[in-house]
């Protein structure tokens, strides 16, 4: 059995009085291409978006890490660098190159850190003084293995590489303005990946784009499907999710109506949802 | 008239009156400067208080301040703020030995916090909530995602009002003679004193402050044209120019 990411345990999420999402329990493991079908208004980018809590439960857990992450005294931050968020109107960073929208939050939680160790250590060396002359055995240094130079310079290599494999590293220096949707949106996930993600969730990735550019970005999430990447899609494009999916959730009225690999929900579905719905959009 | 003028600059020439009239002009610009630089910083941190999501006890009691704060600085006449802070609070805190321009500055800088705050706010709500989205989704903490990403937008939407600002604040200056500071007005009254030539003073100091205004005018532009270099109609960046 593969490795357990994402442990959805009983979630509720309420708007006010609407119920969007109604006991929703499910598990997302290693290696796998989940796919979330559904009409609209079926919950299906809600559950998306409580997957790292961009939109808090109502009630039930997130297990991820070991930790609960619908829980307010976990530190969601933490969590969120290792799960990348791709958005249907891409979010790129407006004021920021494209080189820097990569970068700015690899280096920024990579200083941090850096200016995390310094502090420890610094109040350490105090206490050792201490620890010295009651002759007491003294704690060790955190090690400090790179400076903020080197986080820099990695985070830099790293944006390029990642731009070069998607062949834009001469947009590296120009505002996402000038680019197109289909530029913006593997820029975008670009940036989701230079954290290192051990799971990508896609919100609708391909919606807001012009039809012709529509498969550069598939094709992208393809490749990274293929190289083992953990991701959770929801998406309107039934190829796509036909070929790329593991296993597919199909939503209706906040719960998962019928959940099965993609034989089995497109070719033999079960739920008289699921068949409305898959004769309504093939 | 003409000889009035005439009489008014003859004053103006001399070397005491020289040296006054321009201790003016730099302590009405000082003054405004360094307050709006203070109104936008406290401005931001008021500003990133009203919008921030409030599940946490402490946002609410910082919210609660700054709305307090708000209503005292703008339901009070800046020369009531002055004088309170100069006559009143000083000495009441027992604090000597302080500038009057200080004050001065301390005073601009707080009551154009308020309105700034306000501005800010309204700009912050103008950035696309995904801007906040894709920072937090990225691991960065609100106050990190505002501070990089939001709040540089805003600004840029902003920018035009700012100046809106900035032009009320060297007007208010004229309000500093009530504690002693020599900004335009005082000094031009001064100057305007031998002869009793005053209608041609507040005629100068009338164009002493277009003029300031028409400059502030200029920067503005200059400043957002700089800070719209991200925007498509403002041309590539060099790098595309390059390849």
């Amino acid at each position: 059995m593969a490795e357990e990411i994402i442990r959805v345990e009983h979630l509720y999420k309420r708007f006010g009085d609407n119920e969007v999402l109604r006991d929703i329990s499910t598990s997302i493991y290693e290696r796998e291409k989940v796919v979330i079908l559904g009409l609209s208004g079926s919950g299906k980018s809600t559950l998306l978006r409580c997957l790292n809590c961009m939109e808090d439960p109502s009630g039930g857990a997130i297990y991820f890490d070991g930790e609960n992450l619908a829980d307010f005294k976990v530190d969601i931050n933490r969590h969120r660098q290792k799960i990348g968020m791709v958005f249907q109107q891409f979010n790129l960073f407006n004021n920021k190159t494209v080189i820097q929208n990569i970068t700015l939050a690899p280096v920024h939680i990579g200083v941090k850190g850096l200016r995390r160790a310094q502090r420890i250590n610094f109040f350490r060396k105090i206490g050792n003084m201490f620890r010295r002359l009651f002759k007491k055995e003294e704690k060790a240094l955190v090690t400090i293995e790179k400076t903020k130079a080197d986080i820099v310079k990695e985070a830099k290599e790293k944006a390029h590489e990642l731009l070069r494999r998607i062949g834009l590293e001469d947009k590296a220096n120009v505002y996402p303005s000038t680019l197109s949707g289909g530029q913006k949106q593997r820029i975008a996930i670009v940036r989701a990946l230079a954290m290192n993600p051990k799971v990508m969730l896609f919100d609708e990735p391909t919606s807001a784009l012009d039809p012709e550019m529509v498969g550069e970005v598939l094709d992208l999430i393809k490749q990274l499907a293929d190289e083992g990447m953990t991701m959770v899609i929801v998406t309107h494009e039934m190829g796509f999710a036909r070929e790329v999916a593991t296993r597919v959730l199909f939503m209706a009225d906040g719960n998962i109506a019928e959940e099965g690999s993609p034989e089995e929900v497109f070719d033999h579905p079960k739920n008289p949802k699921t068949v409305q719905f898959l004769k309504a959009v093939l | 008239m003409l000889e009035n003028i005439k009489v008014f600059f003859k004053n103006l020439s001399g070397e005491n009156f020289t040296d006054l009239f321009f201790e003016g002009l730099w302590n009405t610009v000082k003054i405004a400067i360094l307050g709006l630089i203070i109104g936008i910083v406290i401005g931001t941190v008021i500003g990133i208080i009203k919008v921030a999501p409030k599940y946490k006890l402490g946002m609410r009691i910082l919210d609660k301040i700054s709305t307090v704060y708000v209503a005292i600085f703008r339901g009070t006449p800046m020369v009531a703020q002055l004088l309170i802070a100069y006559y009143l609070l000083l000495p009441l805190l027992g604090v000597k030995g302080v500038e009057a321009v200080n004050v001065g500055v301390a005073v601009f800088g707080m009551n154009s916090g308020a309105y700034v705050s306000e501005i800010m706010r309204g700009g912050i709500n103008s950035v696309d909530p995904g801007q906040t989205e894709a920072g937090r989704a990225l691991g960065l903490s609100y106050p990190t995602t505002m501070l990089k990403i939001v709040v540089p937008q805003a600004i840029k939407n902003i920018i035009p009002t700012l100046g809106n600002e900035f032009i009320t604040l060297i007007k208010d200056t004229a309000v500093l003679s009530f504690i002693s500071i020599v900004d335009i007005n005082v000094a031009v009254k001064q100057i305007a004193q031998p002869g009793y030539v005053y209608s041609a003073g507040y005629l100068f100091m009338a164009v002493v402050y277009i003029v300031l205004v028409l400059v502030i005018t200029g920067l503005v532009k200059l400043t957002e044209h700089f800070l719209n270099k991200s925007d498509r109609k403002y041309g590539t960046t060099k790098s595309a120019k390059k390849s």
